[in-house]
Formats: C-alpha cells, sequence, structure tokens
C-alpha cells in the first residue's frame, strides 16, 4: 500500500460548534484526510476560509490558528477542538455554523510518546487538557492506566473530564476556589496524588498555562519521573519553515515548537524562561 | 515546463533561466526540506533560500510573530545554520530538483558578505545571490546598508568582486528614496533587483501593556504591504536598467500580473506560503490561466504592460 503523504491541506466543513462552558467551545469538522492522520498530541493549523471572509484573501484572520486535536474519528472522518475563545481568529470559529468551510493544515508536531504499560498521569490547566483524551484513548487501548488531574479556575470552567472518562481515564478535579473536587491549583493537587499513586507513575504529561509547566515539572523531578509538556508558541506557518515558533531551550538557543514539539521532554525546555515570556501578556487559562 | 495552456512562461533574470516567474521568497520556505512534503519544487521558477550568514545565528527572542490586519509582523532575526552548513548540507538536497536556487546572504559588515558571497562562489547548484541590505530584525548590518547609497554600492561592489554569480540586490521599503537606493545598486554592479524587503512595525500587547514582539519591532509583509511594493517596483522600473524581481503581498496569480506589468520581471512569494503552502505553484497556475484568457503568448509580453500602455505605446498588441 502507498504510504499517505503525512501532512494535508483540507478544506473541512463545520458539522458543529458548540459552547461547552463559558467562552469554550468544541469545534467538529468534517475532514477525514486529516482525521485519518492525526496522532495524539499533533495539531493542526486552522484558517476561517477566505471565503467567508468577505471574500477578500489575506483579511485578518490572516494566519492559521494551531489547536490541538481534541478528538479525532478516522472512520467518521472527523477532528474535533477545543477551543478557547481569545480573540478574532478563535471568535471566526465560535461564529461557524454547520456547513461553513475552514482550511486546515496539518497534522503537524510530534505529539506524546506512546504509554502503553503502568499508570501514565496526565496534569491539565483549563484548556490545556485539550491534547489528552486522544492520548489516553490510545494509552487505554494499549494496555495502560491512565490517571488525569484535571484543574480549572472554578467549577463552571472545568473541562474535558466527560472525554477523559469516556477514553478510560480515572479523573480527578481541582478548582481554585474549590467549588468542584479538590480545593487547589494543579501544583496543590499533584503532590497528594503522586503519594496515592503507590508504585508511582510511569510516564506523565502535562498541557497548560506555562506558569503551571514549570512547578508541575520540579515536582515530578523530585518524584524521579521524567515529564513530557505540550506547549504553545505563536506560529506563522505550523510547519518549520518560518521559524516564528521558537522557545528557550535548556542548553541555550531555540526549539521550535510546530517541528520539534509541541510535546518536549520537560529537562529539553527552559519552562521558567517560557513562563517569563508569555507571562505578562496571556491571562491564565 | 509549461503547466497548462501553450502561453511560454520561460524568464530570464539576471542570466538565471527560470522555468516560470514565480520564485519562492526569503524566509518562506526555509530551505525547501519542509516544502518538498508539500509540491513537487519543480513546478516553482526557483527557489530563494533563508536568509544565511557567516556563522550559525540562534535569532531573536520569542514571541517572533504578530498577526496583523492582512499581514504579520516577524522578527525571526535571520535564524539560520550558517554558510558551511548550508553548503554541506542544503544546497545539495536542493540541487536534486533541477532548478535555480539562490542565496540570501546578509552580513554585519561589507567583508562579511564578501567572504559569505566568495563561499558560495562556484558552488554547485547555486544559481545566484540574493544580497539582503534590508533585514529590519537584526542589530548589526542588515538595513542599515541598505538605507543608504554609498553603503549599498559597498557591499554590492564587495560582492561582486568576489563572484561570477549573478547578483541580485534585495532592497528595503523602509526609505525615503527607493530610487536612489536602486540606482546606487545598479551603478555598483548588480545584475537584479529585489523589492521589496519587509516594513518596520510594531504591535503593543494591551493586555501585558507591552510590545508584543521579543525583539519590540519586526517587518510587516501580507497583502497589507501589495500596495507599496508595486509603487516601489513602479518607481525603481522607470528608473534602471536592470532587471526587478517583486514581491510583497503576492496570494494570487493576478497580484503576480500586477508585478509584471509594473515592470517586475519575476515575482517572489513570501507570507502566501505560510497560510498556504501550495500558493506558489497555485500562482504559477494562475498566472498561466490568465495568459490564456488575455491571449498573450508570452509572460515576456506583461512585463512593464502597465508602463507601456500609459506611454500609450503598448496597448495589448
Ligand atoms: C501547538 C498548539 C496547540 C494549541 N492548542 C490549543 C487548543 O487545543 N485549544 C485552544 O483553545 N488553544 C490552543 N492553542 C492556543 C491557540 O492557538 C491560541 O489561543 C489562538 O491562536 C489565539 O488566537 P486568537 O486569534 O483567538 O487570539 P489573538 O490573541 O487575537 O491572536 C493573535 C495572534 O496571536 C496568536 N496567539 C495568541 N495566543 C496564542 C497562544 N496562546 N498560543 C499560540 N498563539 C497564540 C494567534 O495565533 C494569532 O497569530 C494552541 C497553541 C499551540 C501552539
Ligand atoms: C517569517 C519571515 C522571514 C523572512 N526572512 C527573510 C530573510 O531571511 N531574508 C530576506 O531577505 N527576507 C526575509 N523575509 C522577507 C520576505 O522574503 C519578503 O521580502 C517579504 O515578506 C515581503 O513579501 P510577502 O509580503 O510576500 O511576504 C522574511 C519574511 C517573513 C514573513
Ligand atoms: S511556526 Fe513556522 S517554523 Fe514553526
Amino acid at each position: 500500500m502507498r504510504k499517505l503523504p503525512d501532512w494535508v491541506q483540507e478544506a473541512g466543513r463545520v458539522l458543529a460548534w458548540r459552547e461547552v462552558v463559558p467562552g469554550h467551545g468544541r469545534l467538529d469538522v468534517r475532514a477525514p484526510a486529516l482525521a485519518a492522520r492525526a496522532r495524539p498530541g499533533q495539531f493542526a493549523m486552522v484558517r476561517a476560509a477566505p471565503a467567508l471572509r468577505g471574500g477578500a484573501v489575506g483579511m485578518a484572520p490572516f494566519l492559521g490558528r494551531p489547536l490541538s486535536f481534541f478528538d479525532m474519528d478516522t472512520t467518521g472522518g472527523v477532528v474535533s477542538f477545543l477551543v478557547r475563545v481569545t480573540g478574532e481568529g478563535t471568535r471566526a470559529l465560535a461564529a461557524c455554523r454547520p456547513g461553513d468551510v475552514l482550511v486546515l493544515l496539518g497534522p503537524f508536531g510530534n505529539g506524546f510518546p506512546a504509554a502503553n504499560s503502568g499508570t501514565l498521569l496526565l496534569v491539565a490547566g483549563g484548556v490545556g487538557v485539550a491534547p489528552f483524551p486522544p492520548v489516553a484513548r490510545a494509552a487505554v487501548s494499549a494496555g495502560a492506566r491512565v490517571t488525569a488531574l484535571v484543574g480549572a479556575r472554578s467549577a463552571p470552567l472545568v473541562l474535558g473530564v466527560r472525554e477523559l472518562r469516556d477514553a478510560g481515564a480515572e479523573v480527578v478535579v481541582c478548582t481554585e476556589d474549590g467549588s468542584r473536587g479538590r480545593c487547589g491549583m494543579v501544583t496543590d493537587v499533584l503532590p497528594q496524588l503522586l503519594d496515592g499513586f503507590g508504585a508511582g507513575p510511569s510516564a506523565a504529561f502535562a498541557c497548560g498555562p506555562p506558569a503551571m509547566l514549570a512547578p508541575v515539572a520540579r515536582l515530578l523531578e523530585q518524584a524521579g519521573l521524567e515529564l513530557h509538556v505540550s506547549l504553545e508558541a505563536r506560529m506563522g506557518c505550523g510547519f518549520g519553515v518560518c521559524r516564528g515558533c521558537a522557545v528557550p531551550a535548556a542548553r541555550g538557543g531555540y526549539l521550535h515548537v510546530c517541528q520539534d514539539g509541541p510535546v518536549f521532554p520537560a529537562r529539553a525546555v527552559d519552562l521558567e524562561a517560557v513562563a517569563r515570556l508569555w507571562g505578562a501578556g496571556t491571562r491564565a487559562r | 515546463m509549461t503547466p497548462r495552456g501553450g502561453a511560454d512562461l520561460e524568464v530570464n533574470l539576471a542570466g538565471i533561466r527560470l522555468a516560470n516567474p514565480v520564485l519562492v521568497a526569503s524566509g518562506t520556505f526555509g530551505y525547501g526540506r519542509e516544502m518538498v512534503r508539500w509540491f513537487d519544487l519543480r513546478r516553482v521558477g526557483g527557489i530563494i533560500t533563508k536568509g544565511t550568514t557567516l556563522a550559525p545565528r540562534a535569532g531573536n527572542p520569542p514571541p517572533r510573530i504578530a498577526e496583523t490586519p492582512a499581514g504579520l509582523l516577524n522578527s525571526i532575526g535571520l535564524e539560520n545554520p550558517g554558510v558551511d552548513a548550508v553548503v554541506r548540507e542544503e544546497i545539495p538536497f536542493l540541487r536534486e530538483f533541477g532548478i535555480p536556487v539562490i542565496v540570501n546572504i546578509a552580513g554585519e559588515t561589507v567583508e562579511e558578505y564578501a567572504a559569505l558571497a566568495a563561499k558560495l562562489d562556484r558552488v554547485e547548484g547555486v544559481a545566484g545571490l540574493e544580497v539582503n541590505v534590508s533585514c529590519p530584525n537584526v542589530r548589526a548590518g542588515g538595513m542599515a546598508f541598505g538605507t543608504d547609497p554609498l553603503a549599498t554600492a559597498a557591499v554590492v561592489r564587495a560582492v561582486r568582486n568576489a563572484t561570477s554569480l549573478p547578483v541580485m540586490v534585495k532592497l528595503t521599503p523602509n526609505v525615503t528614496d527607493i530610487v536612489a537606493i536602486a540606482r546606487a545598486a545598479q551603478e555598483a554592479g548588480a545584475d537584479a533587483i529585489s523589492l521589496i524587503n519587509t516594513l518596520k512595525g510594531l504591535a503593543i500587547d494591551v493586555r501585558g501593556h507591552r510590545p508584543l514582539l521579543g525583539a519590540v519591532t519586526g517587518g510587516l509583509s501580507g497583502p497589507a504591504i501589495k500596495p507599496v511594493a508595486l509603487r516601489m517596483v513602479w518607481e525603481v522600473a522607470g528608473a534602471i536598467d536592470v532587471p526587478i524581481l517583486g514581491c510583497g503581498g503576492i496570494m494570487t496569480g493576478l497580484d503576480a500580473v500586477e508585478f509584471l506589468m509594473a515592470g517586475a520581471s519575476a515575482v517572489a512569494v513570501g507570507s502566501a506560503t505560510l497560510v498556504d503552502p501550495l500558493a506558489a505553484p497555485r500562482i504559477v497556475e494562475e498566472i498561466a490561466a490568465y495568459l490564456e484568457e488575455e491571449g498573450f503568448a508570452r509572460v515576456g509580453d506583461l512585463v512593464g504592460l502597465a508602463r507601456r500602455t500609459l506611454a500609450g505605446g503598448g496597448e495589448n498588441s
């Protein structure tokens, strides 16, 4: 059989945009070529088609928006995204109606390593939960146990719990105001969770605001575990040609989120510097 | 290769034979490695590589990209592996496609430009040089040369003396009088002029209360700059004799046709590739379709056509 070209450009038809919690929605798009290729932890560049924007090619949003695969249904040819409405590009996605056309490029990035035995720990902050349901499903079907710690500011903002449970994960929720699940940030709850693990998890993945990733990495390093983190960066292209998506590497210089990531071993990246760079401008997710 | 219809797409740019007039602009195509996953590189007229410096460069601190209306700001800062690695690893890869490869070079001093040109002279697979005196994103060199006719001329002369390759000079729009700079480049021995690099710009992060880009300012590209680029091509084409490579906001075949009619002999597609990786080969097809629809036999018939029409000399003959 001929190998599928691994990257595709596809005009996807919107099946649904549904608000799941205030300011966040699930976007389902029929994009069979992408759905057939996407692996857990990878992302797509998503752009409202020019025709939808009054016919003017190149009007804002000009660039695609990187979004992680929240679900991919290979047989149905559907990819789904969990989107936090942040600015113009994601607002355009939230305004989509069934039948609208989006241009999708992907799948890009290296995804999470396969976890097929032992216990996998997932740590998610806010919309950072987005890449995890496919990760959990793959790990569970390969024979691993999955525990997911899902953090949010308060109960109405907790995301992804149903999808993670459907994928076979055990889910622990925490909220900063204690309105649902355990009280505190994921970094407060994580030590208790690690204590309760017995033999301890065999792998750990985290995704969330940069300010969360650095302390999570420290906690897991103390527990003797290698953490993989999924990072964000402003992207020009998503496929390696513009060099726009640089993040500071632990050994100096830069790594590129679209090619070297978005998933990195936590120790490869200078997470403190990443947090500083994103700090001031980005509201907590 | 004629993609469709019968029109002849071939052009000659300063002695470099291009099968069609569409090049890919520096910095938006890497060294082609990622792009071969999207299309057969032989579908474009040629490749202009990422800006290459003598020593490797890590580039500027992030964030390096900001979206703007109809375009983007970038402050990549010439991240590249250095000329030796490019000669060793990237050129041999690109050579396999048999299409012209033009290496975009940037130095911090006149001597560095000359050294780069000398290193690339006689490298098999390099068809020409694009001398970048116009990068707005580096502290030393870069645009500083391209904003002064004497400094531009000094760089061009040094490069001219260091190589027998065709030398194209890429100018910055961040000047009051583009014609003066272009003339200086031509007089110093440039075989072609490449117009334009990005316009220096700024974006503020209103939530963070600070400039959005890590390097504070960046270079504006995309459809937003097309009218400026066209105007500069028009002005320079009226003042010099060497061919012009037009670039700036080209998204479609008709955008490219505008540049050709303003006086460019070929075009380069930049930011369009970032949002549509198939943009450059699509634009080749669209130019071919235009020629067919309008009954032009050769793409060369378009070059400077709007100038001739204005002068009353060259109605669609
Ligand atoms: C690999 C990757 C995966 C992502 N997955 C998801 C996901 O599954 N769900 C989700 O809600 N968000 C995700 N993001 C973040 C998402 O891309 C941004 O929130 C979004 O681009 C913001 O666009 P906007 O037009 O709404 O906001 P604006 O603020 O108007 O955006 C302006 C520009 O900044 C860029 N930008 C702004 N914030 C970010 C950010 N946090 N990360 C990267 N670029 C940004 C935009 O792409 C755009 O170029 C991911 C980012 C990356 C890099
Ligand atoms: C991300 C990015 C990187 C660029 N890097 C270079 C470079 O290394 N050297 C150079 O001469 N021009 C560079 N440019 C400028 C482009 O080659 C081109 O001149 C400019 O973007 C205008 O064309 P466009 O509007 O079609 O993008 C870069 C542009 C972008 C967007
Ligand atoms: S986003 Fe263009 S290189 Fe990563």
